[in-house]
Formats: C-alpha cells, structure tokens, sequence
C-alpha cells in the first residue's frame, strides 16, 4: 500500500481508534473526577486554586496521554515506549521509587547512549550541515516518546502516527471541551 | 609432450601474426627452436602430419580452439562431413604440392600419402583440418628439416613462396571449411577463424600482389559470418543479462550503434522501470510489515544498481535507506498541513517539530480547560450539546468555537457527525446509572456502533452525578 493509501485507511478506520481513545479517555475522565474532592460549597463554582488547577490539568494530560497510548497498543514503538513511562513514573510514587527511578535512568542513558551512537553514525553519514539536521533530527527524537533509540527511517514512521494520534487527541478533547460551556 | 606443442604453437602462433617480412629473419631462428622439438618427437609419421597440418595450424589462432577442436574431434570421428573436410584437405594439399618448391615436393608428396592413410587409418583424424590441431606442435617442424638442409640462403628465397602457397591456401581451406564445418565446429571455433583469416588474406595480399581475389572475397565472406555470429552472440548475451554491465559491452561491441542503442535503451527503461517497481513494491512491502508492528522484518532486499550508479553493496544499501527516508519525509508532508511546497529535508523537519510541537501545546491548553470545566458540570450540558450538535451548522459552530480556543483549525469531519447521529440515536435516553454500571452501559453500547454515545451517556452521567453531589 502507497503511504497515501495507508493513512486513508487508517482514516477510513480512525473511528476504531478514535473511539478507542474515546472510551478510555472519557473513562479516566471520570476516575479523576471521582477522585476529586467535591467543592465544600456548591455556590463556588471556581472552588479550585490555580495550583489545583494546574495538578488537575496535569492529571487530565497524563489520562489522555497514557489512554491514547494505551489505544495504540503495542503495535507503535512510542507508544510502548509511553506506557513503560508512565508506568515508571507510577512506580515512583510507590516505594520502590528509587528502584524505578534507577531503571528509568539507565533506560535513559541506554537510549541517549544508542541514540547518541545513532546520531553520530546518521551526522556522518547524512549529507548538509551537520549542525542543523543534527538539531532537527535530535529534537524529533526528544519529541517523540521513545525516539532516542530510533533509526532515523524507523522514527519517521512513527512520528507520523504520532502526529496523528495528537491530532485524534486534539480533535476529542477540544469537542468535549467545546460541550461545556 | 603436450605442454611442448603448446609451447611450440605458441611460437608458431607469433611468427605467423607477424608480417611476410620479418618472417625471413624469423625463420634463421625457427631451426633452433624446432631443432630441439625435433628431438622431442619420435614418430616420422607424425612429422609428416604436422608438416601437412603446418598450413591448417596457421587458420587456428590458439590454444584454445586446440582444445576445443579437440572435443569436436572425439565428436565427429563418424562424421559424413569429415570425408567431405579430408577432400577439401586433398584439393589444398594438391595446391600446395604444384606451387611448391622441388625439394618440398617430395616432401608434400611423401607427406600426404601418410596423411591419405592416417585418415583412413586412425579414426581420430577423421577430421583433418581439425585434427591436425592436435599436433599442431609438430607442424612446424617438417619445414625445418627441409629448410636446414637447403641453407640459409637459399632458405630465404624459398620462404615467400612456401608462404605464399601457404598463405594462399590458408585463405580458401577455412572458408570452405568454414562453409562446411559449420555445423561440426561451431560458431565459437569459426568465429575464431574470422581474424586468422582476415590476417592471412592480409599477408596473402602483401606477398602476392593481385592474384588473392578470390581469397579476400573469401576472407570477406569470413570476416562477415563471424561478425555476423559475434553479433547473434551479443544479442544473446545481452538478452539473458540484464546487468548495466552486459549492456555497456554490448555498446562497446556493436559496430552500428542505432539499433543497438534503442535495445540498450529498452533494456534500461525497462530495468528502471523493474528496478522502481521492485523498490516500491519492496518499499510497500517493508512498510506493511513496519504497519504489521512486527520487530522481524526481512532485511534480505534484492536491490539493483541502476544505470550511472555505483553498484557497491554499501552504496546500494545507502540508495535504499535514503529513499526510505525521503518516501517518509513525503508521508509527513502530506500530514503537516502547509508543507506541499516546502522541499529539502531539514526544512521539513522543523516543519514537523513546530507541528508537533503545537499539537503537544494544544493538549495541555485543553487538558487546562477541561481541568476547569470538569468540577462545573451541570444538566445543562446535555441541552448545550444536543443544541449544538443538532444545528444545522453543527460542524461550523464547533469550528468557530474551537477557533480562538485552538491554534491551526483542524478538520472536522467525523466526530461531529458521529456526534450527531448518535444524539440522534438517543435523545431520548438520559439514564441516570451509577458508576458501577457504567462499565456495563459503554459496553453494551459498543457494539451497535454508535460508539459516540458511550461519551455522551458518561458525559450526561457525570452530569447527573454532580448533580445530587452539588
């Protein structure tokens, strides 16, 4: 299939995956709505702080990453990726934190280290100045979960269902944002 | 005994390349060379052969047909053909003996009834000319003793005219022979004949002025037929390979260039084309088996060097992840909206990171406003939605409303519809469920298809959920 072909479709079916996310994000919606505190008043309507604001909002981002990830599944190496990152940073609030937190650095520093090996290799080989494509190619792998230890062709790929799966994530939340006044 | 009638055929081979005049000089050290071939060999009889066979060891240009001659010789030792070659053997034969000199008459004479009775006698000579490759070695040596015994001096006036009938000969017993023994030899062996020929016609021409005539038409027809061959064979070649490599020698080859350009050409539009559907087709495959998700890809690709490209197995793998790359660099582009103009590869990389990049900004932006709306849920919502997902102009109202709170407007086409139909569906359904059943009610949803209802039920849940909490 032609790469047009292909993400038709995936568009053709993005209800599978959008619906997906749907699912799993409106149901993580309601957890952190349950495990919010109800407002001592009902009066206030603006009960939260900036900073409970801002923890809330933290929590619905990290739900509607972890859903979407998880509505991926491990078909996408991001989204694996993700999930062993969320999960990491799960376990940190656990006990064993510091035993995650020490997995995670060496995941780190094996990523950055493959991921270093890998950009030096792809600065060598890579035609034009080195600097820029360094910092392009670089950044993308910051950006993308997981992409540290990514071949270069291998990273495209899956920046380009990552930006789709942003713009499903986009598309929900901002519809469900735009339902409440 | 073998390795010495290479070696002497080698001897010969150069004498007779070189032209009449240096073949006098050559002929003051041919005793010597001979001299001690002359010890080597034992059988008079194979001396007189190789005399006879000296004239057909100078239409042989190598060792190689030697060899090859060889083999047609174990073939053919029945062949009808070969009665018809020893007669056309005869008639040079006689030839040779009216032109030659009085001393080598005897010798002639003398060779060719051993030769008379050798065909007949030993079933391998059944080819004369043929045969006489295999003591080519020897040939040369008859000459020697007749050449040594008359002296230097008169050596020399007597040398043209030997070669002269020699030469004379030459030209017209390859092409009967070619004429004949086609069939039997081959069109490797007779091509081979080709040069030989054209240098002996030539040599022909310098010794005797006009009277070789015949023998350049001969040697034209030669000449031709080889040519002829050679070309039937490049033709060939050129089929079954496909490689640059075949074509480039072909274009060395071929004389008249037109006809074989427009072959080369199809040749290398249809490798292109072969070699861009095999890389697109291989591209298509690697990318279902990246979309399959599977980490055991194949990584064994058959890739062929295109024309004017390096076909270094390094170069080749580098060819193929650089078009990898770019037919994912086009991929993005047809994503991130805006980039159908933009070309080079870093450029189209900040491209996607600013893209991403906002898309990441966008979510938080959202998770923001849905942090701040959540705790306000009332039982208007379901009322605020079903108003605004019902209107006409649902899509555009969603559009606008999303315009300020979002950056690039994004399409859309799908969930507003889904939207839709599924208000639609179940308006009339307000179930004020506990969060217990919640799990039970998407389920149940799921299956119908109308997967958006799911979200408004939990929408309208929460909304009445709040509500007895408030």
């Amino acid at each position: 299939m032609t790469p047009p072909a292909r993400l038709n479709a995936s568009a053709s079916s993005p209800c599978r995956l959008r619906t997906r996310f749907v699912l799993r994000f409106l149901k993580t919606l309601v957890k952190i709505k349950r495990s919010t505190p109800p407002p001592p008043s009902p009066s206030l309507s603006l009960t939260s702080s900036p900073e409970k604001i801002g923890r809330h909002s933290q929590r619905i981002k990290l739900a509607a990453y972890s859903s979407m990830a998880r509505a991926v599944g491990q078909r996408r190496a991001w989204s694996r990726a993700l999930m062993l990152k969320l999960k990491l940073s799960d376990k940190r609030k656990n006990r064993y934190r510091w035993l995650a937190a020490r997995k995670m650095k060496q995941q780190k520093t094996l990523r950055r280290g493959c991921g270093r090996i890998l950009a030096t290799k792809r600065n060598r080989s890579e035609k034009g100045s080195p600097s820029r494509s360094c910092s392009g190619v670089d950044e993308l792998r910051r950006l993308v979960p997981g992409g540290e230890a990514m071949d270069l062709g291998v990273l495209l790929e899956e920046t380009a269902h990552f930006v789709r799966c942003l713009e499903t994530q986009v598309r929900v939340m901002s519809i469900i944002a735009d339902c409440f006044p | 005994m073998r390795t010495h009638k290479r070696e002497s055929l080698k001897v010969c081979l150069h004498i007779l390349h070189l032209p009449p005049k240096f073949l006098g000089f050559l002929s003051l050290f041919l005793p010597r060379v001979i001299k001690k071939q002359l010890f080597v060999t034992s059988s008079p009889l194979q001396l007189q052969l190789a005399h006879w066979v000296f004239v057909w060891g100078c239409c042989d240009g190598g060792e190689m047909r030697f060899q090859q001659e060889r083999n047609v010789v174990t073939n053919c030792e029945s062949n009808p053909i070969s009665h018809e070659a020893s007669a056309m053997a005869m008639t040079p034969m006689m030839m040779m003996s009216k032109s030659s000199n009085v001393h080598q008459d005897p010798f002639f004479s003398s060779g060719w009834v051993p030769h008379s009775t050798m065909a007949h006698g030993h079933q391998n000579f059944g080819c004369p000319p043929i045969v006489s490759h295999r003591d080519f070695a020897n040939f040369h040596l008859p000459p020697v003793p007749l050449w040594e015994n008359q002296g230097i001096t008169p050596h020399l006036p007597n040398y043209p005219p030997p070669n002269s009938g020699f030469l004379e000969m030459v030209p017209t017993a390859p092409s009967l022979m070619s004429s004949g023994l086609t069939d039997m030899v081959g069109p490797v062996g007779l091509s081979q004949y080709g040069p030989v020929t054209n240098s002996r016609s030539g040599y022909a021409l310098n010794v005797e002025g006009g009277g070789s005539e015949e023998a350049q038409d001969r040697g034209e027809d030669t000449m031709n037929c080889p040519a002829e061959r050679r070309r039937k064979r490049t033709l060939d070649s050129s089929s079954p390979y496909e490689s640059n490599k075949s074509n480039e020698r072909d274009a060395h080859r071929d004389s008249s260039g037109d006809t074989r350009d427009i072959q080369r050409k199809h040749h290398e539009k249809k490798q292109k084309t072969e070699q861009l559907d095999s890389t697109n087709s291989r591209g298509k495959q690697t990318k279902e088996d990246s979309n399959s998700g599977e980490l055991h890809k194949e990584n064994y690709i058959h890739v062929r060097a295109r024309r004017g490209q390096a076909t270094n197995s390094h170069s080749l793998a580098e060819r193929v992840r650089r078009e990898k790359i770019s037919e994912r660099m086009r991929m993005l582009q047809e994503l991130v909206p805006g980039c159908n103009k933009i070309t080079g590869k870093a450029v189209m990389l900040d491209e996607i990171i600013n893209y991403v990049q906002s898309l990441q900004q966008q979510v938080e932006f959202l998770s923001m406003k849905l942090a701040t709306v959540l705790p306000d849920l009332s039982t208007d919502m379901e009322r605020v939605l079903s108003k605004e997902l019902l209107q006409a102009g649902g899509r555009e109202s969603i559009a606008h409303g999303l315009g300020p709170g979002t950056g690039p407007p994004l399409p859309y086409n799908n969930i507003p519809g889904i939207f839709q139909g599924a208000l639609l569906g179940t308006t009339s359904q307000y179930p004020s469920l506990s969060q217990a059943q919640l799990a039970t009610e998407l389920q149940t949803h799921f299956p119908m298809g109308f997967d958006s209802t799911s979200a408004i039920d939990i929408l309208k849940q929460n909304a009445g959920r709040l509500k007895p909490e408030q």
